[in-house]
């Protein structure tokens, strides 16, 4: 199909990725720093930075539960592993006892709660990233139809890249080819294509139950728990019996499921109905052992610790499913491929941001034409200012309120979290006051200087600074501090060549005509 | 006239008139510009809830009618619904007129729909 078919896909590329771009770029860049958001929640509570896990660390995590919470309806414990070293308990009751929800961070090496600055650390990020920060499921609901619309516009990007075979196969970066705008974006498009593809489809996959209940409703009748169980997503929690009794140790619990698992460790635990004779006590391996996400369990009798059942792999879709999403999170992964998830997140996240700058780049109204720019034009190119630069700075804030703001202020975390949004608020009015050259100028400049400040405000308010952490070869902290270096000397590079740019002579004079009408056949003519 | 809506309207024009070729073959009388902004309204309107409305029909229709365990099909349903829905989309700009776009959707959901009361009743609450 030629002609016709691919200009009717480019207009829907076009004004699909116009229509949720920016939101898309916020998506894509915070679900980018969360690959690291253990890392990142761990910079922000600088004083657990040394923190270990004990080998007993699972039996002091179920003492203190026996402690706060001897009879209850449910525990389920986060065990702490490298990469986030604390135990994070929950504690459900039944209604009438309370508090009915409970929630602890407990520091295993000392049997102690947290004692660290109160902050959301990199969940804040996380969580911002599928649900926008906004009440119940609307966020959610909004970042799903982003998704598909990115997925729709992936697909039509595709089609109307007419060379994209050939030019997948070809790379000559000796060719001096035209630094324009659409370069960048096909080629970082291009090269990380099965990322890109893999990493929407999956996000949809992950809120799937959000978003297209319907086969589950319509085949079970509205049952969802009996759905749950069928595909062994989650276990029923039986009624009580109402008989005290003790749970069974869980070190021998334990050392079974490791044995059965190849080697790999314990990632979470559910009691339910502890005290009570109908307990049931469920091991989940690690999310960092295997890709397929919470698929390997097995549940124990919580008195006898008899083995009552374990999921098994012959559920091939409930399988995919769970590989689906352990390939969007990928927990599974070791530093060299989170490394390259980190890569190609990025560039996703610049295929955004080059298909924004580009629809403004292609609108420009020629040099000597009368009269100012539309106000729709003038409104997209603020937009990407505030989204392209402006988030980036939001996101330094944040940090930089990490440790700047009091330590035993109790409101910090929400300070936090509030500074950010208002950084970006400010960066999103700050272009609409400003020429947009000075403005991308000038935001680009503030990021990188307060990137680079990070480092340094760090050094000045904690004990934690890079000099100390690289010495002690305390990595998550090194490598937090040079990742914030870097990432502001990138954009002073950027800053300054975007400088250079404006104060060079104009281009000469460019066939590729700037209106909109030729858009069309000039891509077509060019070759895209 | 304001640029930026200029431009969009730029757009939809030339957009419609690609369409307006084929179209013209078959149905004489002139288009008026309004007639093609209601077009791309339309197909909007059809790309997001007409889309999901087949995408939520073929989910259905699979999790009752694939041939494996029950909480399988509906598992498998769901993922696939998702390529459904993109498909529809782009089927939705693609089609060289609105009322096609709308058929092409219609139709198949129709026809799974009747598929589901005539067939599969116990499944539909």
């Amino acid at each position: 199909m030629k002609g016709s078919f691919r200009q009717s896909m480019a207009w829907l590329h076009t004004w699909s990725g116009l229509v949720v771009g920016w939101l898309l770029f916020a998506i894509f860049l915070t679900g980018t720093v969360s690959f690291f958001r253990h890392e990142i929640t761990l910079w922000m509570q600088p004083e657990l930075s040394q923190a270990v896990v004990p080998a007993n660390a699972i039996s002091v995590a179920f003492d203190e539960l026996q402690k706060i919470a001897p009879k209850a309806r449910r525990w389920l414990i986060d065990v702490p592993d490298d990469r986030d070293p604390i135990a994070h308990l929950y504690i459900w009751r039944d209604p009438g006892e309370l508090p009915d929800f409970q929630r602890e961070e407990l520091n295993t090496s000392t049997g102690e709660a947290v004692a660290a600055r109160s902050t959301y650390g990199g969940d804040f990020l996380f969580y911002f990233h599928f649900d926008l920060n906004v009440p119940s499921i609307w966020g959610r609901l909004i970042v799903g139809a982003a998704a598909i619309i990115m997925l729709v516009a992936i697909v039509s990007g595709v089609i109307t890249h007419r060379r994209i075979f050939k030019d997948f196969f070809t790379f000559r970066p000796w060719k001096a080819s035209q630094r324009s705008w659409l370069d960048a974006h096909n080629i970082l498009g291009v090269m990380a294509l099965p990322f890109h593809l893999m990493i929407t489809y999956t996000g949809l996959i992950t809120l799937m139950f959000l978003y297209m209940p319907w086969g589950r409703d319509v085949a079970y009748d509205g049952d969802q728990q009996a759905f749950l169980s069928e595909a062994a997503l989650s276990t029923v929690i039986p009624a009580a019996a109402n008989v005290p009794d003790r749970l069974v140790p869980i070190e021998p619990l334990i050392e079974m499921a490791v044995d059965r698992w190849g080697g790999d460790a314990v990632g979470r635990i559910d009691v339910y109905r502890p005290g009570d004779a109908n307990a049931l006590i469920e091991l989940t391996s690690s999310d960092s052992a295997a890709i397929a996400f919470h698929r390997r369990k097995i549940l124990f009798d919580g008195n006898s610790g008899e083995v009552v059942s374990t999921t098994d792999n012959t559920q091939w879709a409930a399988e995919t499913r769970g590989v689906m999403y352990g390939l969007h999170i990928g927990r599974f992964s070791d530093p060299v491929l989170r490394f390259l998830y980190f890569l190609s997140s990025i560039a996703g996240t610049a295929v955004v941001a080059t298909g924004l700058v580009l629809w403004v780049a292609k609108r420009r109204p020629k040099p000597g034409a009368s009269g100012k720019a539309g106000f729709g034009y003038r409104t997209v190119e603020a937009l990407n200012v505030g989204t392209v630069a402006g988030l980036p700075i939001a996101i330094a804030v944040f940090f930089l309120a990490n440790r700047l703001l009091p330590v035993d202020l109790a409101a910090r975390a929400d300070l936090e979290a509030g500074s950010f949004f208002l950084a970006w608020i400010v960066t999103i009015l700050h272009p609409m006051l400003r020429p947009a050259a000075r403005a991308w100028i000038e935001q680009l400049a503030l990021a990188a200087l307060l990137f680079a400040a990070v480092p340094v405000v760090n050094a000045f308010t904690t004990s934690r600074h890079l000099g100390l952490t690289l010495a002690q070869g305390d990595w998550v902290l090194a490598g937090f501090d040079l990742s914030m270096l870097t990432t502001g000397v990138i954009l002073a590079w950027v800053a300054w060549r975007v400088g250079r740019k404006r104060s060079a002579a104009p281009a000469p004079y460019d066939s590729r005509a700037n209106t909109s009408a030729a858009v069309q056949t000039s891509m077509e003519q060019r070759e895209c | 006239m304001d640029g930026g809506v200029a431009g969009l309207r730029a757009a939809v024009v030339s957009f419609a008139r690609v369409r307006r070729a084929e179209f013209q073959k078959r149905v004489s009388g002139a288009m008026k510009d309004r007639f093609r902004w209601i077009g791309v309204v339309s197909r909007v309107v059809a790309a997001a809830f007409g889309g999901y409305v087949l995408s939520s029909v073929a989910a259905i229709s699979l999790a009752l009618a694939l041939p494996m365990a029950r909480s399988e099909a509906v598992l498998t349903g769901s993922m696939v619904s998702f390529v459904v829905y993109v498909c529809a989309v782009l089927w939705v700009f693609a089609a060289s007129s609105a009322w096609r776009a709308w058929l092409g959707l219609g139709i198949p959901a129709a026809v799974l729909w009747a598929n589901l009361l005539l067939f599969q009743p116990a499944g539909l609450s």
